[in-house]
């Protein structure tokens, strides 16, 4: 049981830091810039795709270590 | 050959191919509604990957992204950034939703929400947001298909031939085959429509800049602000950080509880298939990346089109690339305009119907009959939405960021109906109604809002307040049916 808790929350937190990162606050303070380019694609690029990334990776985790 | 022949020849073959393949399901469905609607709730992954990804994809995607990233720069980035999480929520209310459909015959998402509360005016309620939001929404589409077609064969095929001739295929196949149809075409314009996003994606650039990274270079020595978020605004001006912040929050709440898509949790054959179609949703997210170089190759080109949405065609017709080309692309923008046209007039026919006229009229069908009752909509909607498209002159994107701003105020309801045993009947319906009014509102007077952001946010914090206040305020409804359905739900 502590162990589902402990899963859900986990992916709580990275929902919410997943939102803060895709505007305001965490967006502009770390990821809005041009430089540097990353798989020739500008920095605030690349953050939007990275953010997919991890966003996928999460829940499958998420998904994996669940119930069944 | 004539090149514009060429061009209507693919054209051409690409609709043949998606009206022969919207055909071959027909014969495989049940009688009935379930069959017609929800496939007989027996779709696996693949036809529910396409089925969800390519109905998301529609004109504005494929026509309006490239526009966005042309025009205003990053503040094309959030269209990535809410697809991002846009599809989690389904994660958790999709499988809960297809366990009491499953247990009590549901194949829309107001005819749930209207059982579990035993109030038919919560199913009258949403479904005529839900009709109304979806005739704009597929006029627009309709719109994309006419325009596309007139511009590449240089007016030779007007707008409104256009138009109806690809509808023409939607309408047969949606009729013959319902979801399945709907399903076996969106997997093949899922694969085109991404195949020809990264072919021209990957090809622009390179072919004007000599590639993605060389493209990007010049960009930031010319016009840097394009490349940081939140770009510009549509007079551009710097965007602020408010307005790109909350789309992406509205966005992300609301994208699931769009009918056409929340209601293919009651097609998927299990639970497993739904939370394993949201799992990939991101491999089809990518495929904006693309897009969004299309628009950027724009940035530096010489001249510009009438209106940004037109820089993708702008460039093809104005480089004199091949017409094998320029066909190609031309069948893919029917692709996206057609995938998510056939899952809204499907969904739009069904709800009307199901939710309208048997949950809230409480008037009900034999399934046959039902079924052609659901047909004769798919034709009313059709119809209603050709005639909003040729006819209509003002702004259909003003008329469609209302009817949007009413369907995101679906999710605190179905969060509601699935989750909270205290909720009350009378407190979703005023929930619905508080949200869609403060949105409207705003949209319509947007220097009235408090601060600069999202209408819809606005509008969601209205509903969950006004969900809490009134069912607290109502009788709470008891009964034996309502903890069935919540302990179904969260088996």
């Amino acid at each position: 049981m502590t162990g589902v808790r402990l899963r859900n929350r986990l992916y709580g937190l990275f929902l919410l830091v997943c939102v803060a990162s895709l505007g305001w606050p965490i967006y502009p303070l770390l990821g809005s810039r041009i430089e540097p380019f990353i798989l020739g694609v500008p920095f605030s690029l690349f953050w939007m795709i990275g953010w997919a990334g991890l966003s996928f990776l999460a829940l499958l985790i998420y998904d994996r270590t669940g119930p069944r | 050959m004539d090149s514009r022949l060429q061009i209507l020849a693919i054209s051409g073959a690409y609709l043949l191919a998606c009206l022969i393949l919207g055909m071959v399901p027909g014969r495989k469905s049940g009688t009935g509604a379930t069959g017609y609607v929800a496939g007989d709730r027996s779709l696996g992954i693949v036809l529910m990957y396409f089925i969800t990804g390519a109905t998301i994809f529609s004109s504005f995607a494929f026509l309006g992204g490239p526009g966005w990233a042309y025009s205003r720069g990053a503040a094309a980035f959030y269209i990535l950034g809410y697809g991002v999480l846009g599809m989690v929520p389904f994660y958790f209310l999709g499988p809960r939703a297809a366990r009491v459909a499953r247990k009590y015959g549901f194949v829309t998402q107001a005819e749930m929400v209207a059982h579990r509360y035993g109030s038919p005016a919560v199913a009258g309620l949403m479904a005529v947001v839900s009709v109304v939001a979806f005739v704009p929404y597929l006029a627009l589409q309709m719109k994309g298909a006419g325009y596309v077609l007139s511009a590449v064969t240089e007016g030779k095929v007007p707008d409104w031939a256009g138009a109806a001739l690809v509808y023409g295929v939607v309408l047969i196949y949606v009729l013959r085959s319902g979801v399945l149809g709907v399903g076996w075409t969106n997997t093949f314009q899922g694969i085109f429509m991404m195949a020809m996003a990264w072919g021209l994606g990957l090809y622009l650039p390179a072919r004007l800049y000599g590639g993605v990274g060389e493209m990007f270079r010049q960009i930031s020595e010319v016009r840097p602000e394009l490349l940081l978020a939140p770009g510009l605004d549509a007079a551009g001006e710097v965007w602020s950080w408010g307005e790109f912040t909350s789309a992406v929050l509205v966005s992300i709440v609301g994208f699931s509880a769009w009918p056409h898509l929340f209601m293919k949790a009651f097609t998927a054959r299990s639970d497993r298939i739904i939370r394993r179609t949201v799992l990939l949703y991101p491999t089809f997210q990518i495929f904006l990346v693309p897009l969004f170089f299309i628009g950027f190759a724009g940035v530096l080109y010489p001249g510009s089109p009438d209106s940004p949405d037109q820089i993708l065609l702008y460039m093809i017709l104005d480089m004199r690339i091949p017409a094998v080309v320029v066909g190609l692309f031309c069948a893919g923008a029917l692709a996206a305009s057609m995938s998510s046209g056939d899952a809204m007039v499907h969904a739009a026919a069904s709800v009307a119907v199901r939710d309208g006229w048997v949950a809230a009229l409480g008037r009900n069908l034999t399934p046959g009959k039902e079924k052609a009752a659901i047909r004769w909509m798919v034709v009313v909607v059709m119809g209603l939405a050709y005639a909003v498209a040729v006819s209509y002159k003002g702004s259909l994107v003003a008329l469609l960021l209302s009817a949007y701003g009413a369907v995101v105020q679906f999710t605190p309801v179905l969060v509601a109906a699935l989750y909270i045993k205290r909720s009350t009947g009378p407190g979703v319906v005023a929930g619905v109604l508080a949200g869609s009014l403060i949105t409207l509102l705003f949209v319509l007077y947007p220097d009235v809002r408090p601060w600069p952001i999202h209408a819809g946010l606005y509008g969601l914090v209205a509903n969950v307040a006004t969900i809490w206040a009134v069912s607290m305020l109502t009788p709470e409804f008891r009964s034996s049916g309502r903890d069935a359905f919540l302990r179904i739900a969260s088996e």
